[in-house]
């Protein structure tokens, strides 16, 4: 009787020691990626061991890095993805770099956190197409994973932490240093005389309309087509309509970030456009309505290039 | 039935278990509660900022939507933490959704409006001024965004398009309409966004809700405590509830008890009156046949048996009284009683027992305590027997004084008793348990002494049946003080004209400094000058130069007895006055057991103030030149003659010196050679050893070792000197005989040593050595 009078509301809440970043704002439309401040070593180390296993996927064939490669762009390099029993996505996948400055995940922004991206492949029949009770089960059993799990603070393999440590390994994965960064930071010399002109075309033409911020872009919705037509075919996925249902939604999807575009390819949510100058071209008609001269697209493509960063080694 | 029996408890049960579930769930819904205060406060702290952030998007310095999109994720992640399901929750989505198609919209038309303002899309006058006052147009339009402007800029636009064809450079004037038509599309959609999310009261809406979360909480704390104090209650009912039949089945069972133990008192008391009846007849026969002609073994069979008989009656006795008392059965009476006669009794009863363990036993009668008191005078003695009895049982040395005075509290007389005793003592454990009935101070003690343990439990409770109180002070090893009041009537206060008998001189011989103290206590009531001495010689000098009405001689002194002041008066012809032999013996006794007939005073020990009187009286009529001194006639011979008295003998063949300053030992040992023929001349000491030797010759001699005045050892190493062990054999008699002393014994000249406890057939072998043994009696009894 007395069990029920002492009963505790009180929520186990380990405190886990974050990724922590070190931010510089300024005063421009793009942002520099943060420096890394502090990370959780151990859980880092488990993270990306679970990245990289197999176990995670139905069949044992696929892990999260069979198509977010952190050292190739954080993707796989095809239009979209095989995932398990080769079956084929219907979305080129999102790079994982620097996905943590992305304000939602997804092409279509339905997952609000890494967190809450993880269990999305996870579960996707056409990607690895399996469970958490699968994962515990098959991870208790190996040798690696129990005792590792055991080694942080004696945890339970469960999903909450198995997602903890994924997202902890995410969090490590962005590339600062890039020489767009350099430069808004001061350093003149980082971009050559044609990437300069390109950066101000970027801007002056309106293209930090979207892509601006952290990641130069992945900070809000856009609709496809905004200002004049688009090739139909881009125009088949209705991108956010999907899940909301609402008109305004219709090819609504997340600005994609523009960081290390150059090792993305192919573009595009459905990954149908190869090269960055179709890619240029296409933006800059439908999204502003402006034709670019040969030497303005070479100006931009060049400053694309400006865009790619190094990976974080952090251990 | 039976469930009826338990209804109580069911329903105690029963509110309890609803009470801790409400408080359970009260604390569930708390715990919730709490949580969604929480979010809703960083709701509180996050919206307004959010808000700002959202309303400042359309100025052309906001240049980037990192802030605006960190802020929607943590409040999107707030809002995952809280029940999705609310009206509130609903608004903050929707005020999300709506912000998010806003942020999509405005972030064009500033862009659109920044590209339209500076592109150059013109190429003459005429489209210069056309696309000027488009562009004035539509800057007037986004101030105040109408539909008759709209169409009036499309209305413009198209003209221009049409008239100024071949002068645009299609692909400025193609940018140019394309942002135009979005502004003109999108501008008034998203000034009505902008505007429902200022007037959505999202802001409002959770301050409201927080409101709420408080309101509710407070029900919440109300039900909890409704919740817990239904716990208390009913776990309090609960307890009394059980308490109270506990109760009642213990008000059952006492009844029960009390019944069971009245029943046993009764059969006791019944049991011991049976048994009581035979064993006087038993008592009464033996007396009777004690008196008759009897042989020695007869005689000594039926003692025995008296004593026994009497053992038990004592027994049967306080197990008689003490279920009487228990039973209630014992009634104190009241009546007037002389106390000096109680006292008087008590002095024969335990008199004798104490003078043979060598205690002192004193009375200290205060004479404030009136001739006749209103008391149980047979239960008065019997608690002061007890207790005194007990003292001299657990004293080996010293003495049991009994103290008695009347004292006066409040107006209420209480005769104070205070036994003391310098025996065993009692650890405060022991104390604690010592009148419950059937216990004494520890089992070492009850196998030493013997006893029931009944005899301080009857004293507590006949105390207790006198209103009486009984204490006890006491220190193992050092001896207990009992202290017993009892309340008591005076029946009456005038006490007969005290005699006074100044001028009377009293000599006291008496070695132990209490009864000293005592007796002069007496002699100061009397008014009468007292002499105390300690020992004999004392006693002979003040005797030899003053005189006295009165001499006390206490019978048994340290090492001499009371024979040899007598023998020293009577040679040296001192006057004593009456003389008056003090002993808690029989008279009868001392003449027994010393063989010497006396004639004269005798006074039981200890004294009171009575026969202190008594002897006072009768010497105030004489003169102290009157007295004769009593006479010793020597009845037998048993008691061997003393060196020092001894005249000088001719030498004696059979005779054997025996230095001994033991009188037990004496006699033993004594006993011993004269079964066997021999003689035996004494020294109590190795001085009268010497002085013997230097008048007689002896075949042998029987050295104690240790004695006072000079030792074995010393008064040997003298010996030695002047005999050879040929010449004069000494054998020690010790008790010491470890390796070392043999030893030391043969160093200093020894023939040989007897051991002690003696034992007979030794002593014969080594007698036999030097004398011949006529009488052999190997079955003599030592």
């Amino acid at each position: 009787m007395f069990i029920l009078l002492t009963q505790s509301h009180a929520e186990d809440q380990n405190p886990v020691q974050e990724t922590v970043y070190d931010f510089t704002e300024i005063e421009h439309p793009i942002q520099p990626i943060p420096t890394l401040k502090s990370v959780n070593k151990e859980l880092v180390l488990l993270g990306k061991a679970l990245f990289n296993s197999p176990l995670l996927s139905k069949d044992n064939t696929i892990s999260c890095a069979s198509c977010h490669m952190p050292n190739f762009g954080g993707e796989d390099g095809f239009p979209v993805s095989t995932g398990v029993n080769s079956l084929k996505g219907s979305r080129n996948s999102p790079t994982v770099l620097n996905s943590v400055f992305n304000f939602k995940q997804f092409w279509d922004g339905r997952a609000a956190t890494l967190a809450e991206q993880v269990s999305g492949p996870i579960h996707n029949p056409v990607e690895m197409g399996t469970d958490w009770n699968s994962i515990v089960n098959k991870l208790s059993q190996d040798s690696y994973f129990s005792g590792a799990f055991k080694q942080m603070n004696n945890k339970e393999i469960t999903a909450e932490n198995i997602i903890r440590a994924i997202t902890a390994f995410e969090e490590t994965l962005i590339t600062p240093n890039a020489p767009i960064d350099k430069y808004i930071l001061g350093d003149k010399t980082a971009l050559s005389q044609q990437q300069v002109r390109g950066l101000e075309l970027f801007m002056d033409y309106g293209c930090t309309t979207c892509h601006q911020g952290i990641n130069i872009g992945g900070n809000l919705f856009q609709k496809f087509g905004r200002i004049s037509d688009i090739p139909k075919n881009l125009l088949t996925d209705l991108g956010r309509y999907d899940i909301t249902g609402d008109d305004y939604d219709k090819n609504v999807f997340k600005v994609p970030s523009l960081r290390n575009i150059t090792q993305t390819g192919p573009y595009f949510h459905d990954g149908s456009i190869a090269t960055l100058e179709e890619a240029v071209t296409i933006m800059a008609r439908s999204q502003l309505g402006r034709e670019l001269s040969p030497s303005e697209l070479a100006d931009i493509v060049a400053l694309l290039h400006a865009f790619s960063g190094e990976l974080v080694e952090i251990l | 039935m039976k469930l009826l029996k338990y209804l109580p408890e069911t329903f105690c049960l029963l509110t309890l278990l609803t009470c801790s579930t409400l408080l359970s769930y009260t604390q569930y819904l708390d715990g919730k509660l709490h949580n969604t205060r929480e979010q809703l406060s960083k709701l509180e702290n996050l919206l307004p900022q959010f808000q700002i952030q959202l309303l400042n998007v359309n100025f052309s310095d906001h240049l980037h939507y990192d802030d605006i999109a960190q802020l929607e994720s943590q409040i999107e992640m707030t809002l995952s933490n809280m029940d999705q399901g609310t009206e509130h929750a609903q608004l903050v989505k929707s005020y999300l959704d709506l912000s998010s198609l806003y942020i999509q919209l405005v972030s064009m038309t500033k862009t659109s409006l920044r590209l339209i303002s500076s592109d150059k899309v013109h190429s003459d006058n005429v489209a210069k001024d056309k696309v000027t006052e488009l562009k004035q147009l539509i800057f007037k339009f986004t101030i105040t965004p109408q539909d008759k402007l709209r169409n009036e800029i499309s209305t413009l636009l198209a003209q221009t398009n049409n008239a100024n064809n071949a002068n645009l450079n299609k692909n400025d004037w193609t940018l140019f309409t394309l942002h135009t038509n979005f502004i003109l599309d999108n501008y008034q959609t998203s000034a009505m966004q902008r505007q429902s999310l200022i007037v959505l009261p999202v802001v409002a809406k959770t301050i409201e809700a927080i409101d709420e979360q408080y309101a509710r909480q407070a029900e919440l704390k109300r039900n909890e405590l409704v919740g817990f104090s239904g716990c208390v209650i009913s776990i309090l009912l609960l307890l009394l509830v059980v308490l109270k039949k506990q109760q009642v089945v213990l008000k059952t069972t006492s009844k029960e008890l009390a019944h069971a133990a009245n029943v046993k008192s009764q059969f006791l008391a019944n049991m011991s009156h049976e048994i009581r009846t035979p064993m006087t007849g038993i008592i009464g026969l033996v007396e009777l046949s004690l008196k008759s002609n009897l042989t020695e073994q007869q005689r000594q069979y039926l003692e025995k048996v008296d004593f026994s008989a009497k053992s038990l009656l004592t027994i049967i006795n306080d197990i008689l009284d003490f279920s009487k008392i228990e039973s209630g059965h014992l009634h104190i009476e009241k009546v007037p009683f002389e106390h000096a006669k109680l006292i008087d009794n008590l002095t024969m009863m335990l008199g004798r027992v104490a003078e043979d363990k060598h205690i002192e036993l004193l009375f200290d009668i205060s004479p404030n305590i009136p001739d006749s008191i209103i008391g149980d005078p047979v239960r008065i003695n019997q608690i002061l027997l007890n207790l005194l009895s007990n003292a001299v049982k657990f004293t080996e040395k010293g003495h049991v004084v009994l103290r008695a005075e009347l004292q006066n509290e409040d107006g209420q007389d209480f005769l104070t008793y205070q036994i003391e005793d310098t025996g065993i003592g009692l650890t405060a454990a022991q104390q604690s348990k010592l009148f419950q009935r059937f216990t004494q101070a520890d089992e070492a003690t009850t196998r030493k002494y013997g006893g029931t343990g009944l005899g301080l439990a009857i004293t507590k409770l006949l105390i207790d049946l006198m209103q009486g109180r009984i204490d006890i002070k006491s220190r193992i090893k050092q001896g207990s003080t009992f202290t017993v009041r009892l309340p008591s009537a005076i029946s009456h206060t005038n006490k007969p004209n005290k005699t006074s008998y100044k001028g009377l001189k009293v000599l006291l011989l008496e070695d132990y400094p209490l009864s000293q103290e005592v007796i002069q206590n007496m002699a100061l009531y009397f008014e009468t000058e007292i002499d105390i001495a300690s020992t004999v010689s004392e006693a002979i000098n003040l005797v030899s130069v003053n005189s006295y009405n009165l001499t006390l001689v206490d019978w048994n002194l340290k090492t001499e007895s009371g024979i040899d002041f007598i023998n020293k008066v009577n040679s040296h012809g001192f006057k004593t006055g009456l003389l008056v032999i003090c002993s808690a013996y029989s008279k009868e006794y001392i003449q027994n057991s010393s063989g010497i007939q006396f004639s004269g005073d005798y006074l039981s020990k200890p004294l009171t103030l009575a026969h202190f009187e008594e002897v006072l009286d009768k010497s105030k009529h004489r003169n102290a030149t009157d007295y004769i001194p009593p006479k010793l006639i020597t009845k037998t011979a048993v008691k061997p003659t003393t060196v020092t008295e001894k005249e000088t003998t001719p030498v004696k063949q059979q005779k054997v010196l025996l230095v001994e300053d033991n009188e037990i030992n004496q006699i033993i040992v004594t006993e011993i050679l004269s079964n066997l023929g021999l003689s035996v001349d004494l020294a109590t000491n190795g001085e009268e050893a010497i002085e013997a030797l230097n008048h007689n010759q002896y075949k042998l001699v029987l050295m104690d070792i240790q004695m006072p005045v000079l030792d074995g050892i010393e008064a040997t190493k003298i010996l030695r000197q002047q005999h050879t062990n040929e010449e004069l054999p000494i054998y020690a008699l010790t008790a010491n005989v470890t390796e070392e002393d043999i030893n030391n014994y043969t160093k200093i000249g020894m023939n040989g040593h007897l051991s002690k406890p003696y034992e007979q057939q030794k002593i014969r072998e080594v007698v036999s050595l030097y004398y011949q043994i006529t009488n052999d009696n190997p079955d003599l009894i030592i």
